[in-house]
């Protein structure tokens, strides 16, 4: 089958897969591995791959999972590569049924250099002698399975990509509990950096089970744009004596495949542990169903094979990897000295680098595999993502190839030949291109350098590669030499203003002057002020890292982080935690020594503003939310008796709309806003606008909150905000619920819109204030 | 029409789709501090809750790429693209009982928002999983093709259908729906549509 005609059935239906090879023949008795049984008992595989299809399989994996030279010649079975390939494709093609055969690749369990001793040229020739024997017995798709590391699967995508423009490719990763691969890659990381290569589908096998793997999954479905494929394992193995037994039943399985439906995927299968039951029961729920619609996040950023860096926020890229000027580097390089380079590379880490610009020198002096030797060490070892700065066409390509993740690549001028040769590579390899806005003259105005972006931007076009993969430098020229900063101000603020991501060299700015610091420092900050992205800087350069911190605070690109809970604070920890009795018996103490009023404003007030904060930034959940304000309630209940009546914080009446009897949410509501000392009149739900106003009459509470979960009760906000108006009664609206959004809360002619649970708090003090 | 009841213990439901519900994004279960809470309330709703489905199957007329079953119209995108090829439709109406919201109600009542408020979530889940199995069966048996199941009120596909469900299904499991609003009464009541196709 060709690959586009497989594509076009997925576009349809949702295909089925086929269970476990390696663990279901051991259970039927067998103890060699699938590929020895090909050899021996050819009959064994047949059958089982007949019971799959009986069970309702769609495809079938042939048994050359771990058939390539590398694993093969650890089990002293090199020498029959050729023959077992062959064998398995033509077994699983002899069974009766009109099946889809998927030849099956797995890794060769050796992790790559520096990790391990393995190159990628090793797994490269590896893999490809592999799947040229599949694509030959005329397999109708491959699929990259169980592999733990993202380089290598590269190597195996490379090798198969190679071959064949013509054959269905699926790769998978294999994903810990942690949500990582062995060697550190998230399924984000994954998302991206496949998604620029010329893969079919994307997806997960192995290690964990149904419902372990499902969150994993759902990430991955939320980033990728590619066709989705899955294999839970049936739960993790449990050893029973000298057996090995996989605790996850068929039935037990089958509850996640709606799940697994629902998050996009379009081929389900199961791995180790499973069986043709197994299939039979993933067939019956999700066997008839067409794939759903899914609507997949783009995001701009750059990785490493465990790191992520979205240009979302601003982004420093550590420039002090280039010789230029640095003799202890220039001879680090010369002799091939990684780790000096690493210690270098760690040092603008740990000052505050996101990634890390990696520039050569003199490339006619430096060996391709040593750049790619450091590209690698620093990838796996230092942890940030790399900007390639690699001006030989040949070496760029070396480098890239072997790059483990997306790499930014710096650079191209918008110059026919250059930009075209380097945009393909980009869109051949994967990455985000630099794209210097100049043809080939040094640009003096903003003109000048807005034309070379819209020729860069029209020539992508042309080559297919999309704006999202490219990255403009708007140009910084001395200023000691006389050029006008200006220029490049004004080319980031078009930037920014049409959408496009932005970088640059800083240091340039300041070339042959004196005080540099100073003065990369407040050019970063107007940079940062008229939009720029990231910078390729001395992250050890305290004034202009300290500029830059500002500047992104000012501009309000970076907040004041948070701080973390404390333990220290008993009544905090007490509210946390529901411990009731333990807070009463603090506020007991309390009441022996302070006034009621004090213990109140200086004490469960400030606790519950903790708790709002710790639940606004993402710290404590709104289950623990709500706990921590069921229980400061009762305390607040306890020393507001002590108060005289007439000293109250004031009233908030609080209702569910005329026919929305959803209550939930404004029973929270209430409770927090209780817990925070108001007094709270909860007309319930259901409530008809007519008794709401009434209410607001008579108690002339400080504001008014409505609820309304549903689309069509939500004008009734309206009516209640109207009536108001009508008696004159001006008390704030507060408006919140689930069919409504802020626009439509004002609309609807609500003062403020309440998104979270807390925000009620939030404006009650505000109208108080004022 | 026809009626069945489902075991609420035949009812499998993943821990993380609950925690999920809750608030509890990204940590896959509800954490110790709940657990007990959890475990007690998942006991009650075995205990009150009472899943039904009212359901049959209509033959659509299509024209123009306008559906209708009856003298109903199905509109919007959503119902085109689900629904579209549909050779026959099978609409549902799935209800957990009144007794649970009365539950969701006395803890509220006594001052106890944070069980009213997991029991909500919890029951919320809870009918979402019996239309799916109740859905997994319809597919095993049918040999067409099935569509996403969609529910009116989703995407484009317009809640007022709702009066449709309550009337042709409301009676036979005890289903009333509000005539402004179109929210359900019992609350963890769902409605729903799949298409099947050649």
């Amino acid at each position: 089958m060709r690959r586009n005609e497989l594509s076009e059935i997925l576009k349809d239906r949702v295909l089925i897969l086929d269970g476990a090879y390696g663990t279901e023949l051991m259970r039927r008795g067998f103890k060699e591995s699938p590929e020895e049984i090909v050899l021996s008992h050819p009959e064994a595989i047949k059958k089982l791959h007949e019971e799959y299809v009986n069970a309702g399989s769609n495809a079938i994996l042939t048994s050359t999972f771990g058939a390539n030279p590398i694993k093969l010649s650890k089990i002293g079975l090199e020498s029959y590569h050729e023959k077992i390939v062959r064998d398995a494709v033509r077994i699983a093609k002899s069974i009766s049924k009109d099946v889809l055969i998927f030849g099956d690749i797995g890794p060769t369990g050796d992790l790559p250099y520096p990790l391990g001793e393995r190159t990628f040229d090793e797994y490269y020739d590896n893999f490809q002698k592999t799947a040229s024997i599949l694509i030959e017995e005329g397999v109708d798709a491959i699929i990259l399975e169980t592999f733990t590391d993202i380089l290598e699967l590269k190597a195996a995508y490379m090798a198969v990509r190679d071959i064949s423009k013509d054959i269905f490719l699926i790769a998978h990763l294999t994903f810990e509990k942690n949500g990582r691969t062995l060697t550190g890659t998230d399924p984000v990381n994954f998302a991206i950096t496949f998604d620029d290569l010329d893969v079919d589908a994307i997806g997960m096998n192995c290690s964990l089970g149904p419902e372990e793997m499902l969150p994993i999954f759902e990430e991955l479905s939320k980033y990728t744009h590619k066709l989705l494929t899955v294999e839970p394992d049936a739960g993790a193995p449990i050893l029973k004596g000298e057996k090995v037994e996989y605790p996850v039943t068929p039935e037990e399985f089958a509850i996640h495949m709606d799940s697994y439906w629902e998050a996009g995927a379009n081929i389900i299968g199961s791995c180790c542990g499973s069986n043709p039951l197994h299939t039979r029961k993933i067939s019956t729920v999700v066997g008839k169903r067409g794939p759903v619609d899914r609507e997949s996040k783009k995001i701009f950023a750059i990785s490493g094979p465990s790191s992520v860096v979205n240009f979302d926020k601003f982004v420093v890229i550590g420039e002090r990897l280039n010789p230029a000027g640095k003799k202890r580097l220039s001879q680090a390089i010369k002799d091939e000295d990684v780790n000096y380079l690493i210690d270098q590379a760690r040092d603008q880490v740990d000052h505050g680098a996101h990634a890390l610009d990696v520039n050569f020198g003199v490339e006619q002096t430096v060996s391709r595999n040593f750049m790619s030797k450091s590209v690698a060490a620093l990838s796996y070892k230092v942890n940030v993502p790399l900007s390639l700065d690699i001006q030989t066409y040949d070496f760029l390509e070396f480098v890239m190839k072997r790059y483990p993740g997306r790499p930014l690549i710096n650079s191209a001028r918008a110059v026919e030949e250059e930009f075209v040769k380097r945009a393909s590579l980009v869109k051949k390899y994967g990455g985000i291109l630099i794209t210097l806005s100049m043809g080939e003259r040094v640009p003096e105005s903003f003109e000048e350098r807005k034309k070379s972006i819209e020729y860069a931007l029209e020539m992508a076009e042309r080559i297919g590669l999309t704006r999202d993969r490219l990255i403009f430098d708007p140009i910084v020229l001395a200023i000691g030499a006389g050029s006008d900063a200006r220029e490049t101000l004004k080319t980031i603020k078009y930037l920014d203003s049409v959408g496009l991501k932005s970088v640059f060299g800083l240091s340039n700015i300041s070339f042959g002057m004196p005080d540099r610091s100073y003065i990369n420092g407040a050019f970063l900050a107007m940079s940062i002020l008229n939009g720029l992205s990231s910078a390729i800087m001395n992250p050890i350069d305290e004034i202009v890292m300290g500029n830059m911190k500002a500047s992104l605070l000012l501009t309000k690109r970076s907040q004041i982080e948070i701080e973390k809970i404390q333990g220290t604070d008993e009544l905090l920890n007490f509210v946390l935690t529901g411990a009731e009795d333990k807070l009463m018996k603090a506020v007991d103490d309390l009441i022996s020594v302070e006034d009621p009023v004090s213990i109140i404003e200086n004490h469960l007030k400030p606790v519950m503003d903790r708790v709002g904060d710790l639940y606004g930034s993402g710290k404590i959940f709104l289950p623990q939310l709500i706990l921590a304000a069921q229980t400061a309630q009762k305390a607040f209940e306890k020393v507001q008796k002590l108060i005289p009546s007439g000293s109250e914080t004031g009233k908030f009446v609080i209702a569910t709309v005329k026919g929305d009897v959803h209550d939930i949410g404004k029973n929270i509501v209430a409770t927090i806003v209780k817990s925070a000392g108001y007094r709270v009149i909860d007309l319930g739900r259901d409530v008809p606008s007519e008794r709401i106003i009434e209410t607001v009459e008579k108690e002339n509470p400080v504001m008014v909150g409505l609820s309304a979960m549903m689309t069509t009760t939500a004008p009734r906000i309206k009516e209640v905000v109207d009536g108001m108006k009508k008696k004159h009664l001006n008390v704030p609206v507060i408006a919140g619920g689930a069919s409504l959004n802020e626009t439509l809360a004002k609309d609807l002619g609500a003062d403020f819109y309440a998104k979270s649970a807390t925000d009620a708090i939030k404006y009650l003090k505000m109208v108080i204030r004022t | 029409m026809k009626v069945i009841e489902i075991p609420p213990q035949d009812i499998d439901i993943p821990q993380r789709a609950i925690a999920a519900r809750m608030g509890f994004r990204g940590l896959g279960e509800v954490p110790d501090q709940f657990k007990p809470i959890y475990e007690e309330l998942i006991s009650l709703l075995l205990k009150v809750s009472n899943p039904r489905v009212a359901f049959d199957d209509f033959v659509p007329s299509i024209e123009n790429g306008e559906i209708s079953i009856g003298n109903v119209k199905i509109i919007g995108t959503l119902a085109k693209s689900q629904l579209g090829k549909s050779v026959e439709i099978t609409a549902m109406l799935v209800t957990l009982g009144d007794k649970i919201d009365e539950e969701i109600a006395h803890f509220h009542d006594v001052g106890d928002d944070l069980r009213s408020f997991m029991l909500d979530s919890i029951g919320s889940e809870f009918v979402e999983y019996v239309a799916r199995k109740f859905d997994a069966s319809l597919r095993s048996k049918k040999s067409l093709k099935g569509s996403a199941r969609i529910a009116p009120g989703y995407v484009d596909l317009p809640i007022t259908l709702n009066k449709w469900f309550a009337s042709e299904f409301g009676k036979a499991i005890s289903v009333t729906i509000d005539p402004d609003s179109f929210v359900f009464l019992p609350r963890k009541t769902i409605s729903a549509f799949i298409g099947w196709s050649n």
